[in-house]
């Protein structure tokens, strides 16, 4: 649970709170999905990882096949809205709680005891890291907790305006989904309206989404601020919205044409394009609400973009019991996966390290946000760092033995040092013993050779 | 501070709800920042019964690719229990990955699965202290004790009790 409802006046947030959390990692949903046999839903990345060592649901146990989870973009939309919007509606809660004359500046000056313990509670979550790099998550902490909490400055002056514009932006944000007009243009401005919703959101992904931020920690809280800057910014841009609202009058006026047009400038706020048939813009188009020459139109367009790209289908199973080494990277380059860094040739590792790929690309799929193909190389990076630290500990730890005591005074010095320090602190000795290890193997040729 | 993996994700965020919210007579945590994948677990013994007053310490060790996998938990130093192997290692259900049944005991829906979690798990163990299962018992001397001799075995899991709390 992220947001503590119970201790609330409304402790029926909580419900809203767990419906939106996955059962696997215990966070809101992305890219959810739901089996088609026991409707239980999950993130897709969390079932299909399931479902790679056990053809069954988690929940129920029922059998379960990975053709049979569908997506469901209405919960991601849910989750989205709830994990943009949770911190903000808590804060209102805690308002009517606590009515207090002063308004802000009161309670920042005398936090009561329960928000202290808050304070060090977020605090806590965020020394010890966001996981994802997604708007939403990190919107888990939105703006006005931080100036609430964090007590920090430059956050509080500037909060005039992130409070002038926040409102603003999620009124439109709102409206996309709650407009409902019998006429048949309205529909058509609702999907626009989406279409600013989405590309919005997008730009701010592009922030956080150069694969080095997302492999890069989230340590110190300071950096972690920097960003959270960052999509500030971006978000509550005067300008930007009024561009975006120029934008959409003009679609409505021109139609068919608008479309495309529309779909120009979303591709260069995309960092992927060719994912974008996943938006949920797209799935709205597919309703019939659209009219049938438009649609005719962007069908082609979406299959120009699909051919373009053979990469944005899902990516099948692989029997590699039937593969040679040679064939599986055959494989790689025909689904144009990158070539791993470790172990290259090992057959295990290339098995393991496909289906991890597949995971992480299917899933990718079934999201309304894709990310771009730069992140899932980053994750599958990681993937395969882990995997080898893995190996490595084992290896070492079968170096050291068992049930030695002094081994086990090494290894509880290695597990609290980590790696790379007990790397650092022997490796004097560590040198030594090659040192020695090759003198004598040069003696014992030497004495050979005599 | 290395990227974190989804078991390290997952594993914070248990850290996280079990801080915020820890069920009556357990504490659970990291054994130290550095690694999530070995946590110290301290359990209260269920009142009631002769575990009661006792506080028994445990070491959960989790998989690199957990929670698809189930963690181990071993109590250090070892406690007298039908379902606790001499060596220490907890012999439950919750902890056996499902499929692999060597006794055929156990009903599927009662073995791990990625959406239990460390609380779940501690409660059920809380709850094995109480009620233990002799039908599939881990240490046979203590089956036999439990059924045959009740007295000698609560003899024995007092003093276990007293070396717990250091007297």
């Amino acid at each position: 649970m992220n947001i503590p409802w119970e201790k609330t006046v409304f402790p029926e947030g909580c419900q809203l709170d767990s419906l939106v959390t996955c059962t696997i990692c215990k966070e809101p949903f992305s890219a959810p999905v739901v089996s088609s046999i026991c409707h239980h839903s999950y993130c897709s990345f969390c079932i299909r990882n399931s479902l790679s060592t056990k053809n069954s649901c988690p929940v129920c146990n029922v059998e379960l096949l990975e053709s049979q989870i569908v997506k469901v973009p209405v919960l991601e939309e849910i989750t989205r809205w709830y994990t943009f919007n949770s911190s903000r509606l808590y804060a209102l809660v805690k308002k009517l709680e606590n009515p207090d004359p002063k308004d802000s500046t009161g309670d920042n000056a005398q936090p009561k005891d329960d928000e202290i313990k808050e304070l060090v509670e977020v605090k806590f979550a965020s020394e010890l890291g966001p996981r994802k790099t997604s708007p939403s998550d990190d919107s888990l902490i939105s703006p006005s907790s931080n100036s609430k909490y964090f007590y920090i400055p430059r956050k509080l002056t500037e909060q005039p305006d992130t409070k002038k514009q926040k409102p603003k932006r999620s009124r439109k944000t709102i409206s996309g989904f709650i407009t409902k007009k019998s006429t048949t243009s309205v529909p058509k401005k609702e999907i626009e309206n989406q279409v600013v919703v989405i590309s919005d959101n997008e730009s701010v992904n592009e922030n956080f989404s150069d694969g080095v931020v997302e492999i890069s920690d989230y340590g110190s809280t300071s950096e972690y601020f920097g960003k959270k800057k960052e999509y500030h910014d971006v978000d509550g841009g005067g300008l930007k919205d009024d561009e975006k609202d120029k934008k959409i009058e003009t679609l409505d006026e021109e139609k068919h044409d608008s479309l495309i047009v529309n779909n120009n400038d979303e591709s260069n706020l995309l960092i992927n394009s060719s994912n974008k048939k996943n938006s949920l813009q797209n799935f709205l188009k597919k309703t019939p609400s659209v009219l049938p020459s438009s649609s005719s139109v962007l069908s082609t367009t979406r299959d120009n973009s699909s051919s373009d790209d053979p990469g944005s289908k899902k990516l099948p199973k692989l029997n590699f019991s039937m593969l040679s080494v040679p064939k599986i990277k055959e494989k790689f380059k025909k689904y144009n996966i990158p070539t791993p860094t470790h172990n290259g040739n090992s057959k295990h590792h290339l098995a393991a390290y496909y289906n991890q790929y597949l995971v992480l690309w299917n899933s990718n799929l079934d999201s309304n946000y894709p990310i771009s193909k730069a992140q899932i190389s980053a994750r599958l990076r990681e993937w395969e760092r882990i995997q080898n630290l893995d190996q490595h500990n084992q290896r070492l730890r079968q170096d050291f033995g068992e049930g030695n005591s002094t081994n086990n005074q090494q290894r509880k010095e290695y597990n609290r040092t980590g790696s790379r320090n007990w790397m650092n602190k022997y490796k004097d000795e560590f040198n030594e013993l090659v040192r020695r290890a090759k003198e004598s193997k040069a003696r014992s040729k030497a004495g050979e050779v005599e | 501070m290395p990227a974190r993996s989804t078991a390290q994700r997952r594993l914070l965020k248990e850290y996280q709800e079990l801080s915020r919210d820890p069920p009556e007579g357990i504490i659970a945590g990291p054994a130290n920042e550095d690694n999530l994948f070995v946590w110290d677990c301290l359990l209260e013994g269920p009142p009631g019964t002769s575990y009661e007053n006792g506080v028994f310490s445990a070491v959960l060790t989790f998989p690199k690719d957990y929670p698809l996998s189930p963690p181990s938990l071993k109590f250090d130093p070892p406690i007298l229990h039908p379902n606790i192997y001499a060596d220490g290692n907890v012999c439950i259900s919750i902890l056996h990955p499902p499929g692999e049944d060597p006794n055929q005991y156990e009903r599927a829906e009662e073995r791990w699965s990625p959406v239990q979690s460390v609380e779940k798990i501690l409660l059920s163990v809380v709850s094995m202290l109480a009620e233990p299962n002799v039908e599939s018992g881990a240490n046979i001397d203590a089956c036999k004790l439990w059924r045959d001799d009740r007295k000698k075995f609560e003899e024995i899991v007092r003093n276990d009790v007293k070396k717990s709390l250091g007297l």
